[in-house]
């Protein structure tokens, strides 16, 4: 039911699990050293300009990510919990 | 025995190790503060024992040149002291994970212990003690606080003896860690973290950035200012010169040892910019008019710095900087290189690939002034009015985008994404940024005033020995014809190699028009970087990236004096 989404165009203030990686090992090595691996609960917090580097919260801290590393992160939306 | 501080970049690591060592050190709040290891001694119980520094690292699978360096360190160890930043303990526990499985003699210190309680953090020490397999103990380093049960403990580090653990069940067993060990008290948002977050949002985030700034140049200004004139000035004027000019009479007025010392003395009195003597002009050059805006701007940059400001500026300028082929944090060499270049090439350590590297140390020796050019760009030019060091400014500021677009394009490569933890705001302790203003100063004193003195030895032998009219005579088509200065000039750009402050001192007694003051001050910054800086970039780009950078510098500066020489009617 849930939205895949990536973490560029994820909304300032959704929160999401990582449901994937699309690079290789190498991306990946680097985006686990920050705590950013499949299964890891990420908060949007914001944009810089509409192709600047992506902020977010994952395990505590803050990290700011670039564009295109961004789009290769996928994110599984939270269910919103306000219902509509 | 040899210990290792190692743990995640910007968690403490060196304040621990001044701590230990009584060896002070630059620590600032944001990651890769250090890009090469510090070695020291302390004792431990009687015995002399050596500690390492180790540049800070996410993983043992390096990503960075700073990287690297602290995983080839790790087999040297015989005891690995693994520092943790106590608010982030789950980003600290991949690597020490990873350390684990070196099966060394290890022990774990939850750092920065102070703010879990402001932040409403618990860890249970004993249970996390037991997972790891190694003894746990929590400092706070900045006010000293478990420094000394640091020391009783290190002996007793012990060698784990948990399973390895297979990559693919790291991050469950982490879960598991910090859902055992570790309880957060949600509570509301503080005042900080709102602010933190304006930050970092385009609009807020410019518009602080620009108040920041534009404050900081100011109170620099001020405070540099102010020094030199309440101060240093009435020093040198009140007190240093008659006591000089009881020296010159002497000397009986003139000769060569009072030319080389004391200069020539103009209308039969010292003018400290004019004489050029080594105890006149080559004292006052670095302690009278730069040291004050040395001392000023470090003071700023360390209140930045500890603030943990600095990292945000990069993300703000991520998508500009990547027009001149450098991601946003390449912003963080800079602005140290707008103190001295030294410490900016070296923090270029930071960025990951080689061409990266290559543009920013280009980038910087050429368009960013260091404090020392700024302060006699500010007393020498200033004087003739503001507007002069504005348009210095304004070229180098054009020069510095224009040759960022021109590398981004010809060079070869790719620029890397940005990737960094945004540390977050600390309130600096102020003694901390005062002990560093300190090891900055005596670092500037140790190092500039020797050189000045070595320069101004030169210019005056150069001058006895005529050897400045051969090279004058052999430039003077590049010098006068294009860049329109007078002949004479190229003392000071010869000079320039030595110290660029020494060498725009040397153009005040050239009687040049405010046009040649602008175009000499231009060249100056950007030509040649001067010989403390050429060293560490030779050393840091190696011979062959340096010839191209010193190529591009020299070609840029008499295409861009040439054109203001055109351009100014």
């Amino acid at each position: 039911m849930n939205q895949v989404i990536n973490l560029a165009i994820m909304e300032k203030g959704q929160i999401g699990t990582v449901a994937g990686i699309r690079g290789g090992g190498n991306l990946r090595l680097k985006l686990a050293s920050l705590g950013i691996h499949t299964g890891s609960k990420v908060t949007k917090s914001s944009n810089i300009f509409t192709r600047g580097p992506v902020v977010i919260y994952v395990g505590g801290m803050e990290i700011a990510i670039g564009y295109k590393m961004a789009c290769k992160i996928l994110i599984k939306l939270h269910p919103v919990e306000s219902d509509r | 025995m040899k210990v290792l501080l190692i743990g995640n970049p910007n968690v403490g690591k060196s304040v621990i190790f001044s701590r230990l060592t009584g060896i002070q050190v630059v620590a600032s709040n944001y990651p890769g503060s250090t890009v090469n290891f510090k070695q020291g001694f302390f004792k431990i119980g009687g015995q002399k024992a050596e500690i390492i520094d180790v540049p800070g690292t996410y993983s043992l699978k390096p990503t960075s040149a700073a990287e690297e360096v602290a995983v080839k360190m790790i087999p040297e160890g015989d005891i690995i002291v693994c520092v943790i930043d106590a608010t982030r303990l789950e980003r600290s526990l991949p690597l020490t994970l990873q350390l684990l499985d070196h099966k060394r003699p290890m022990l774990v210190v939850l750092n920065i212990w102070d703010e879990t309680k402001h932040k409403g953090i618990q860890i249970d020490i004993k249970k996390l003690s037991e997972f790891l397999s190694v003894p746990v103990i929590t400092t706070s380093a900045i006010t000293g606080e478990g420094i000394r049960s640091l020391v009783d403990m290190i002996p007793k580090a012990s060698v784990p003896d948990r399973p390895k653990i297979k990559e693919s069940q790291q991050w469950l067993l982490i879960g598991e860690i910090i859902n055992q060990v570790q309880t957060v008290t949600h509570r509301h948002h503080t005042l900080t973290e709102k602010f933190q977050d304006f930050t970092i949002r385009p609009f807020g985030g410019i518009l602080i950035a620009f108040l920041v700034l534009s404050l900081s140049f100011f109170i620099i200004r001020f405070l540099g200012e102010g020094l030199i004139g309440l101060v240093f000035e009435p020093l040198f004027e009140i007190v240093y010169k008659p006591l000089l000019l009881d020296f010159s009479q002497y000397l009986g007025g003139k000769g060569v040892l009072h030319d080389i010392l004391i200069g020539n003395l103009i209308n039969g009195d010292i003018d400290f910019n004019q004489s050029f003597g080594l105890i006149s002009t080559g004292l006052f050059v670095p302690i009278g008019i730069v040291f004050p805006y040395v001392l000023s701007f470090y003071f700023i940059l360390g209140i930045l710095e500890d603030y943990g400001y600095l990292p945000r500026l990069a993300i703000l300028l991520d998508v500009f900087m990547h027009r001149i082929g450098l991601h946003g944090y390449a912003i963080i060499p800079t602005v140290l290189g707008l103190g001295c270049n030294v410490p900016g090439i070296l923090a270029t350590r930071i960025l990951e690939s080689k061409r990266e590297r290559f543009i920013a140390c280009t980038l910087i020796s050429i368009g960013i002034p260091c404090a020392s050019l700024h302060a006699m760009i500010f007393g020498l030019v200033g004087a003739r009015g503001l507007k002069y060091v504005l348009i210095i400014y304004v070229v180098l500021a054009i020069v510095w985008i224009c040759l960022g677009l021109i590398m981004n394009m010809t060079i070869k490569g790719f620029t890397p994404e940005l990737f960094t933890e945004i540390p977050p705001y600390r309130n600096p302790v102020l003694t901390a940024v005062f002990k560093k203003l300190w090891m900055r100063m005596k670092a500037f004193l140790k190092e500039a005033v020797p050189i000045v003195l070595i320069g101004v030895l030169i210019i005056n032998l150069f001058y006895s020995l005529r050897i400045f009219d051969v090279i004058a005579d052999f430039f003077a088509p590049v010098i006068n014809g294009l860049m329109g200065l007078p002949d004479k000039a190229v003392t000071a750009l010869v000079i320039g190699f030595l110290r660029k402050d020494v060498a725009v001192g040397m153009l005040a007694p050239l009687g040049l028009t405010n046009k040649q003051v602008v175009i000499g001050c231009v060249t100056l910054a950007m030509f040649f970087p001067c010989v403390a800086t050429f060293v560490v970039m030779l050393r840091e780009l190696g011979w062959k990236d340096m010839l191209k950078a010193s190529a591009i510098m020299l070609f840029a500066s008499v295409i861009v004096a040439t054109l203001i020489n055109i351009l100014w009617p």
